[in-house]
């Protein structure tokens, strides 16, 4: 206590000394922590001291020793401010005031636990202020110990809690210094350079010091774990996905047993027959007999069924030796064949020669062309080929090669790439060649390609020249085709050497003989009437055929447009209308063989033809509807309307007229009539027709035929001429109507009542009556005028309704059911056993659940093939979804901004 | 010359007992047939009204329980027996085709509230307020009725801290879960439950298995939630919460994904647990909370057991009940089963009885002969087609109804009717687009929880 009391007044004189202690106290401290701290030698100094060596620096650490010990002996140290004021890395606790005024009999050891209780009120400073509160720290003393003592203690407690360290940092070894507040990182706890500094001698140093410097530049934080709500949600988010995931296994058999007609429940499983050889293996004697039997047959050895069984099939699979030999044979055989054929392959794969492939594939093709179904697949594949070239245009220099080397430039290039260039293009153009029938697709394609030179510039005008060229060339195949008729011989064997056949063949050969000198006449003639051409339509066929060829068509040709081209065409329609056709195209005829030699179409042509001419049941005379045009003009213009036109020919037969105009007269409207007419009219109109069906599009050669007078309305109204349809609907409407909302009489007076004087006649009829007649009237106008087709002056809309009828009919469609049809379809047919046979009758009736009665039935087990299977089918929709889009992509980059062909 | 003559073997036209069948032939041409369908449509108008003439859909009470009947289980393995349990505590052990108790399982002191049978059809699992489970051996075959006398005890008993509100079994395993402040997994060879799922702090209503995919079951709480477990993921999985609070479920035992629940409101709600926003099917004709719900094994239809005194068979897809069943005596049923062969009912009602029922009212029970399958076969399939036709649809449709129920009915759809008009009137009212559409199969949901 008296020390204490002595503090404040002479703690100036003790600065000194306190100082002193204070250094001590701090030093202690260090060496407790075996580390190096408190006064030291400044750095320069050290620097210069270093020179000196080993035991110089040695010599001067003791001294630095001593010097903390006895301060005033080597040098003067002043220390600027201590470490635990300027509060450098937060290495000390935080304390306000460090000074304290120390007993005499102080001792370094106990001066942490004391400083803890009373420390607080030992602090004093030089300051005046201190001073004061140095005072006020008495005051406070003397009231604490006038208090109570539980107060005190109470404060105590309170002090020392704020004193505590929370040690977050558990005691260990390689903890040393849980109390302070910096973590491994500082100087005092032990650092990871520290532990590693012991390893600087041992091998993969480096390694370690390396992932070290790594771990510390990335230096990344971890994450504290979520909170345990949050965390759980997310557990259950991918459990619920995984599951889903797992039960849609499931799928394809829900699938299938929904759409399935009928359910089996509970059927019978199959019951494999189990051999005897199982049923023995699953055994298990259990009588006294049985097990003494088992006994027995164990000690012979005789027990063990299943080896015994396995030996009898050992002994029965056995194979003779010439079996295996001639199996080895086979196999060798196999095995020889097969590499010969890979040694050829090789080997032509290897041949560089382009001509050789070339042959080969010509080899093939033709090998092909022989038969039919070949053909078709040929063309086929072609059509499909051109189809993608249309897509891709792949052709087209749209590769990145081609593309490079035309950004070079041609000219840069030896002849090779500009001859594959050029290649290229032709093969796209001939891809993209438009062809007008399907019929002329590959097999026209070399000849039409030889012809290329002389007929590609021949388009849609059939020029003077050309036409000129082309009859001296049917003319020139007129004149072979007699010769050829003349020169082949009849057959003298088998059963055309039978003179009934002999003659019918002269015959048949004598009237194509004559058709084709008739032939050779009008070809003759046509070259000569030339000029004429335009307005005479009855020239020869030849003509004939490519007017209609080109205005037929309704498309633009481009390239190869020869008369092979369009004839398959002309024929077609020739023989559907054959007669008719006849009629008008009086004069010149061609039989169907001659035409054949002319064009020099290949066979495959000729079957078709054949199949056409098959596929007609009914014979040419009784069935002629005609088509005898459809001429579609304009292919820019969106509204095409159709008129179609049935023309009754009482000698003749019926023809249709299909015309498509582009006209808008019948905007948006198809109207289909029939109109009797007398053959005069037709011949007469027909040309017509034509003329004015072709004049908007128009400017086909072919054309000029007809005349370009007559308008559309003058046309239609001429083929309805004297066809009053709209008076005749009126008609038929206003019955209708009296059927629907029939007319009531009303009251009516006796005839001669009333009317016999003067007076009476006079009135008229009586008011009631009118009134009567006029209410009635109203009723019925109203009825009329509530009508749905009340203001529709061409529609009639029935309302009759029968009312025994609708007990049969359903008020709307039922639900599963789209369209009446449909379900009027489901309902068409009966289903019972006196109209079906017995079998359908089953199959018809069949329930949709079958089971037996008084058996479990079991949930639903997986059944792993439709699971596979599904599986199977998924994946392949994928990759066919996907390589349809990729093409698609494909197509369209290739395609952008280009214009597609169809 | 031959010379061909139409000759009739006597011997094949010589029945040899009056019972024999003679092969009738018949002349199939259409044209001797113009009035086909006239007779196909009379016939399906008779056998609709015969149908109706026959529907006679009970077969028989059980009587024994002397208070209300809480819960049914039906034995995996064998078609005649039953468990049933009531709200005294008293477990029976029912002989189906005999009608009478074969076994009492006493222990429980306080309502059973739940009973499950193990798949081996050797196990039964009870539970109820007493806060304990027990696990029972049900006899493998039974003869005769039971004394009293032949006391069963427990295999097994399991200690919980709280009431147990439910219990089901697993489909393969010796697994079952059980119900109540939360869910809990037991083993059958471990005393205490081997995993526990809380989510949210509702009790647990009911629990059922998935039969096919067996490791996942559903739960329903009271705070009006559906849940989902997996038992291989070891956590809930998802919970849909919906206007009122939904009883039970049952998943259809031949779409593993589908699952149908019974809803305090008096609709059904079948679900696809994959995708929980919207009901597939909203089942209506209840007039009140519908207590239970059970699938035919076959998965074509359910049958629901109603707070209003009616049992009601459902299509698997159909909005509107194909049959209801009621009967003078029968009070609130809390529980309904469909037999393990999909062709009777059981339902157990407050009444202390539980009632067999045929699957299909109009059924002809007993062995058929395969002539009398056929005619049937022909006669529900020309029903079938002409069902759409208005005469044949009014009179296939038509049920009579008890008195409240039918009211009850009409005010349903009336003031469903107000409210919808109200709603769009309300709609007509205000800026388009600010009241939107709602589809009734997402109406009645009120959240999905991940």
């Amino acid at each position: 206590m008296v020390g204490r009391k002595a503090g404040p007044r002479g703690h100036g004189s003790m600065n000194k000394k306190q100082q002193q202690k204070k250094m001590q106290k701090k030093d202690s401290g260090g060496r407790s922590n075996g580390k190096k701290v408190g006064p030291q030698l400044a750095s320069s100094l050290l620097k210069e001291l270093k020179g000196d060596g080993d035991r110089r620096r040695k010599q001067s650490k003791e001294e630095e020793e001593d010097d903390s010990i006895l301060p005033g002996d080597v040098y003067e140290y002043e220390e600027q401010l201590p470490e635990e004021e300027a509060g450098k890395n937060r290495r000390y606790d935080s304390v306000d005031q460090l000074d304290y005024e120390l007993p005499s009999d102080f001792e370094t050891t106990t001066i942490f636990a004391e400083s803890d209780e009373e420390g607080e009120e030992e602090k004093d400073d030089d300051d005046e202020e201190e001073e004061e509160d140095a005072e006020k720290k008495h005051q406070n003393m003397l009231q604490a110990v006038t208090r109570k003592a539980s107060e005190a203690r109470q404060e105590k407690a309170s002090k020392r809690k704020e004193v505590m360290l929370s040690e977050s940092y558990p005691e260990s070894e390689f903890n040393l210094n849980p109390g302070g507040k910096g973590s491994v990182t500082t100087v005092q706890g032990i650092s990871v350079e520290e532990l590693m500094g012991s390893l600087h001698e041992t091998a993969g140093f480096g390694a370690l010091r390396k992932r070290m410097q790594q771990l510390e530049k990335r230096g990344a934080p971890v994450h504290p774990p979520l909170p345990k709500a949050m965390q759980e949600k997310v557990e259950r988010k991918v459990g619920y996905e995984k599951t889903r995931d797992e039960i849609t296994k499931w799928q394809p058999q829900v699938k299938m047993n929904r759409e399935a007609r009928t359910l089996f429940f509970n059927q019978k499983e199959e019951v494999v027959p189990s051999s005897t050889a199982a049923l023995a293996a699953k055994f298990t004697p259990t009588t006294d007999m049985e097990k003494e039997i088992a006994s027995v047959l164990s000690e012979s050895k005789l027990g063990d069924v299943k080896a015994v069984e396995a030996a009898e099939a050992l002994e029965l699979n056995k194979l003779t030796v010439e079996e295996v030999r001639e199996r080895q044979q086979r196999l060798a055989k196999m095995r020889s064949l097969l590499f010969q054929h890979e040694a050829k392959a090789k080997r032509v794969r290897n041949i560089k020669s382009k001509t050789f492939h070339r042959l080969q594939k010509d080899h093939k093709h033709r090998a092909e062309d022989t038969d039919a179904e070949a053909v078709k697949d040929a063309a086929l594949k072609q059509e499909v080929k051109r189809a993608e070239e249309r897509m891709t245009l792949k052709h087209k220099n749209t590769s990145r090669w081609a593309k490079r080397i035309l950004k070079r430039g041609l000219k840069e290039h030896e002849d090779g790439s500009r001859e594959a260039i050029a290649e290229q293009l032709r093969t796209h153009s001939m891809l993209t060649r438009k062809i007008q029938s399907v019929k002329m697709s590959s097999s026209s394609e070399e000849s039409s390609s030889e012809e290329e030179g002389d007929e590609g510039d021949e388009g849609l005008a059939v020029g003077g020249k050309t036409r000129a060229r082309l009859l001296a060339k049917a003319k020139m195949a007129t004149v072979l085709a007699l010769q050829g008729d003349g020169e082949a011989e009849i057959p003298t064997t088998g059963l055309f050497a039978l003179p009934f056949m002999t003659r019918a063949i002269e015959r048949k050969r004598k009237e194509s003989q004559d058709e084709a000198l008739a032939v050779l006449e009008q070809l003759e003639e046509a070259e000569r009437g030339d000029a004429v051409f335009d307005k005479n339509i009855n020239v020869g066929r030849a003509e004939d055929d490519k007017a209609w060829g080109t205005s037929h068509s309704g498309r633009l040709g481009f390239g190869d447009m020869s008369t092979p081209a369009m004839n398959p065409n002309r024929r077609e329609k020739s023989r559907d209308g054959e007669d008719s056709m006849d009629e008008f195209d009086s004069d010149a005829n061609l039989s169907d063989d001659e035409e054949d030699k002319i064009d020099g179409l290949g066979a495959w042509q000729r079957f078709n033809r054949m199949e056409k001419s098959t596929s007609n049941p009914l014979p040419e005379k009784e069935m002629s509807v005609a088509e005898v045009q459809s001429v579609v003009i304009g292919e820019e213009d969106q509204q095409v309307e159709e008129v179609e036109i049935f023309l009754y020919i009482p000698d003749l037969n019926w023809l249709t007229l299909a015309a498509s105009t582009g006209k808008k007269k019948l905007n948006g409207k198809k109207s289909k009539m029939v109109a009797p007419l007398n053959p005069a009219e037709i011949n007469a109109q027909i040309p017509t027709l034509l003329a004015s069906e072709e004049e908007d599009g128009a400017n086909d050669q072919g054309m000029k035929l007809l005349d370009k007078t007559m308008s559309q309305e003058e046309l239609i109204r001429r083929a309805f001429a004297g066809d009053d349809v709209e008076a005749e609907f009126v008609e038929t409407k206003a019955r209708a109507l009296d059927e629907e909302v029939p007319r009531v009489e009303g009251p009516v007076s006796l005839p001669g009542w009333g009317q016999w004087t003067h007076i009476q006649q006079k009135k008229g009829q009586p008011a009631w009556i009118l009134k009567e007649q006029e209410s009635l009237k109203n009723k019925r106008d109203a009825a009329l005028s509530r009508r749905k087709d009340a203001k529709l002056q061409f529609v009639m809309i029935s309302e009759k309704m029968d009312k025994k009828a609708s007990k049969f009919c359903a008020s709307k469609v039922p639900f599963p059911y789209r369209s009446r049809e449909v379900f009027e379809r489901t309902i068409e047919m009966p289903i019972g056993r006196d109209y079906n046979t017995d079998k359908s009758t089953r199959d018809m009736t069949r329930p949709s659940e079958i089971k037996k009665a008084g058996v479990v039935i079991e949930p639903l087990k997986l059944n792993m093939s439709i699971v596979k299977n599904a599986k199977l089918d998924v994946l392949s929709h994928v990759v066919k979804r996907r390589r349809e889009r990729d093409s698609g992509n494909k197509a369209s980059s290739n395609q952008l901004g280009k214009k597609i062909r169809t | 010359m031959k010379v061909k003559l139409i000759t009739r073997s006597e011997d094949d036209f010589t029945r040899e007992r009056s019972q024999d069948l003679q092969k009738v032939f018949r002349n199939l041409d259409p044209s001797l047939h113009p009035q086909e369908r006239a007779h196909e449509y009379v016939r399906a108008l008779n056998a609709v009204k015969l149908e109706k003439v026959f529907a006679k859909p009970f077969i028989g009470a059980l009587s024994g329980h002397m208070d209300g009947v809480s819960c049914l289980a039906k034995n995996p393995r064998h078609l005649n027996s039953l468990v049933s349990a009531s709200l005294d505590g008293d477990i029976r052990l029912w002989d189906v085709a005999y009608k009478r108790t074969v076994r009492q399982f006493p222990g429980h002191k306080g309502a059973v509230r739940g009973l499950a049978v193990s798949r081996d059809g050797e196990h039964l699992v009870s539970c109820g307020d007493d806060c304990v489970v027990r696990l029972w051996q049900i006899p493998g075959s039974f003869v005769g009725e039971a004394t009293g006398e032949d006391v069963d005890v427990p295999v097994a008993t399991y200690q919980g801290k709280n009431a147990f509100r439910t219990v089901d079994h697993h489909w393969n395993s010796s697994i079952f879960v059980t119900g109540g402040s939360q869910v809990d997994v037991w083993d059958h060879n471990r005393s205490e439950p081997t995993n526990s799922f809380t989510w949210g702090a509702d009790s647990i209503v009911s629990v059922r298995f998935n039969p096919s995919e067996t490791d996942v079951f559903a739960t329903t709480a009271s705070d009006r939630s559906i849940a989902l477990y997996d038992l291989r993921m070891g956590t809930p999985l998802r919970k849909l919460i919906m206007q009122t609070r939904t009883n039970m479920v049952s998943w259809n035992p031949r779409e593993a994904f589908n699952f149908t629940s019974a809803n305090e409101d008096g609709n059904c709600y079948s679900y696809d647990m994959r995708k929980l926003n919207r009901a597939t099917c909203i089942h209506m004709d209840h007039v009140s909370a519908v207590m239970d719900v059970d699938f035919s094994p076959t998965g074509r239809e359910f049958v629901t057991g109603s707070y209003d005194r009616t049992i009601r068979i459902f299509p698997y897809n159909g909005g509107h009940s194909k049959e209801v069943y009621h009967t003078k005596r029968m009070q609130r049923v809390f529980a309904v089963k469909f037999s393990g062969d999909g062709s009777y009912l059981m339902s157990g009602s407050d009444d202390t009885n539980i009632r067999l029922w045929k699957g299909k009212a109009s059924e002809q029970l007993g062995v058929l002969l395969p002539r009398e399958k056929q005619k049937h076969a022909y006669l529900s399939a020309v029903k079938e087609r002409y069902k759409h036709l208005p005469e044949i649809s009014r009179i296939d449709r038509y049920r009579h109804l008890p008195k409240p129920v039918y009211k009850a009915t009409k005010v349903r759809h009336a003031s469903d009717d107000a409210e919808r008009k109200r709603a769009s009137r309300k709609r007509a009212h205000s800026a388009p687009g600010s009241i939107p559409h709602t589809p009734a199969r997402k109406k009645r949901i009120v959240a999905e929880l991940e």
